[in-house]
């Protein structure tokens, strides 16, 4: 039972992260592989906060948030003045960046000897140190999080984003400032990602660089084409399907030399076939 | 809600059945000892060596002797991936003791062991670990490479050279920070720190931030294959230290120096300082290891059949007694004498060892 608990808390980690990317890729079809940056932001805020500080959780969720959307911002008004694969170069620039902060500044992050440490929430006295409350609380976020982007994609701000995916030009011409637009929903989209990473550290514990680094944006970049591009759904059912395949894996028998090795070509040859027969992902909107 | 989403849903909650119905799974019967091993078979290769493989190998090798020589208990090895990554390693680790039921653990990863550790330290059960976990305390986590804090014998040595300045090259990896560390701890000049990521190919740029820091020595702390390039890279663009110190890879990895660097090997090398370990290699190890995998043992193969042996050999069916007798091994591995001091660490044979003539000579 440990063991799908622990899943369980991993697919709401990754949903929140899907959820997140979806507004910003499938939405609004900006192509970023920075969402691991913003997570290993969270991450590394509610570490440093919770050993050193001794702050509760709660806080160090939401200044996870606010670092995040504060550097978010930033990093965003760059990126906002490309477009396509130029925009998806500028975000693999960023996302190898914030990776280099992480493992080079030794004095706040510990670089590759990580933090360790890191104390599970605690809410009025009750502490959530089971796995099972834990995965109580990481549901919770989830709902609240997919609650807010169905909100945020059914609004008419989500019709415009919609629009600047299918023609920004177009929109641009009956003057929406479609730059405000795009930089509004990278900034949402990196807070909600910090949240993931809060959750992730005080769950896993211990934190070091290489969970952030940018082969972790591609894997979310995945769950959200195989989930579905514009869907809500799809980013949570991306995360399931993301997170349960290689755990199944482990339960096929293959010779334990090469069992590692052949887990991954299948994993692999897999994905290659779900892209083949349903290209738009399980249950989503449009192809990329 | 359409078809397809249905049968989606249909597949997910079978997936879910089936899981929940496995994780039901009792541990075997007493004759039968459940040994986790968690390694990262795939994730962590240095300088083409994969060692996590090479680790599991010694392993395997240990428990196939054994099974030849013991017929009880009988050992089964659950071996898991963890990629050298934190959440798989935890997800590996969840999955062998909800799952499959073991009764030890043997572990390579620092990320793991990190991650793990107070889980493990609440099971009680018996870890072997290959080395380098941040907080070393004493409990149920022992230690099968020789502690590293003879590193620092590197520092005291430049000391004694009147060495002010140093260059360290590293390999981003989170055991080589703990040796800068004990290095820094010892020596009393001027360090330079130059990282290298694990993945690197092109070490000339390295070379040239070697050179750009003009210290008197250069500590190498790399993979053997990684190190190799490196000081091949600097033949080329005409630089040397006054001096080169090494861990222990010049000793392990000699071969791989002298194939990269070819001719100049010994002109490179001349005069450099190495750990040396003074534990006598089991030979016949090597050729066993060859004759069952095909291939030249790894880096960690032998710490991974030590692992092993040391874990069978202290048994007992009670985790108290087969921790206590974990505690008071002391024996000849292939990899030397091991022992373990209170807080689990194995204590190092090492001294230091010189290049002459194409060989190290100890002092």
């Amino acid at each position: 039972m440990e063991y799908l608990i622990h899943l369980a808390i991993l697919i709401s980690i990754y949903g929140i992260l899907g959820l997140s990317l979806n507004l910003v890729v499938g939405y609004t079809g900006l192509l970023s592989v920075t969402q691991a940056a913003f997570y290993g932001l969270g991450a590394y805020a509610t570490a440093i906060l919770l050993t050193s500080q001794g702050v509760n959780f709660f806080v160090s969720v939401i200044a996870g948030m606010v670092i995040s959307g504060v550097i978010s911002l930033a990093i965003g008004y760059v990126l906002s003045r490309f477009k396509d694969d130029y925009y998806a170069l500028g975000s693999f620039g960023f996302n190898i960046i914030i990776y280099s902060i992480f493992l080079n500044w030794q004095s706040l992050t510990r670089g590759p000897l990580g933090i360790p440490g890191i104390s599970r929430p605690s809410f009025f006295g009750f502490a959530f140190s089971d796995n099972l409350t834990f995965l109580i609380l990481s549901v919770v976020f989830l709902g609240l999080v997919y609650g807010i982007c169905q909100f945020i994609t059914r609004s008419s701000f989500g019709r415009v984003l919609k629009a600047i995916r299918e023609d920004e030009e177009a929109i641009g011409v009956f003057g929406y400032r479609t730059l405000w637009y795009k930089l509004a929903i990278f900034v949402i989209g990196a807070m909600l990602a910090a949240v993931a990473g809060s959750l992730f550290a005080s769950y896993i514990t211990f934190i070091d660089p290489s969970s952030f680094a940018l082969m972790e944006s591609i894997f979310i970049l995945a769950i959200i084409i195989l989930g579905g591009l514009a869907s809500n759904k799809g980013a949570v059912l991306g995360a399931v399907c993301l997170i349960l395949l290689p755990e199944i894996l482990r339960f096929v028998g293959f010779p334990d030399d090469i069992a590692a090795q052949m887990r991954q070509v299948v994993y692999g040859a897999l994905l290659i076939l779900l892209m083949i027969f349903r290209p738009q992902g399980l249950v989503g909107e449009y192809r990329l | 809600m359409n078809k397809k989403s249905i049968w989606i849903g249909v597949i997910v909650i079978v997936v879910i059945i089936i899981l929940v119905s496995v994780s039901g799974k009792k541990s075997a019967a007493p004759a039968t000892v459940k040994l986790g091993l968690i390694s990262p078979l795939t994730g962590l290769v240095e300088g083409g060596d994969n060692l996590g493989q090479s680790f599991a190998n010694g392993v395997i090798l240990a428990k196939e002797e054994y099974e030849k020589n013991n017929s009880t208990p009988k050992v089964t090895i659950i071996t898991e991936d963890d990629g050298y990554d934190s959440k798989k390693g935890l997800s590996a680790y969840k999955k062998e003791t909800s799952i499959d039921g073991i009764r030890a653990l043997i572990n390579l990863s620092s990320p793991t062991i990190d991650v793990i550790k107070s889980d493990v330290q609440a099971k009680g059960f018996p870890v072997i670990q290959l080395g380098a976990e941040s907080q070393v305390t004493k409990d149920n986590i022992f230690q099968i490479y020789p502690d590293q804090t003879a590193v620092s014998m590197l520092g005291d040595t430049a000391n004694n050279e009147s060495m002010k300045t140093v260059t360290v090259v590293m390999e981003q990896l989170q055991a080589y920070e703990k040796f800068i560390s004990d290095f820094q701890a010892a020596f009393t000049g001027s360090t330079t720190i130059i990282r290298v990521p694990t993945t690197e190919t092109d070490y000339k740029p390295t070379a040239l931030k070697i050179k750009q820091a003009r210290s008197q020595g250069l500590v190498m702390f790399t993979g053997s294959k990684a190190g190799a390039q490196i000081l091949s890279r600097m033949n080329e663009i005409g630089y040397r230290p006054t001096r080169i110190y090494f861990d222990l890879t010049l000793q392990l990895g000699l071969s791989d120096y002298k194939t990269v660097l070819g001719k100049s090997s010994d002109r490179v090398l001349d005069g450099a300082e190495a750990l040396y370990s003074v534990a006598k290699v089991d030979p016949t190890f090597t050729a066993k290891y060859k004759a069952r995998f095909g291939a030249e043992p790894g880096e960690l193969s032998g710490h991974g059949y030590d692992a092993f042996n040391v874990m069978m050999s202290a048994y007992d069916a009670k985790n108290l007694i087969w921790l206590a007798n974990i505690q008071k091994y002391s024996a000849e591995g292939v990899t030397g004498k091991i022992s373990f001091d209170s807080q689990g660490l194995r204590p190092p044979e090492f001294t230091i060892a010189t290049f002459k003539n194409g060989v190290l000579v100890t002092k």
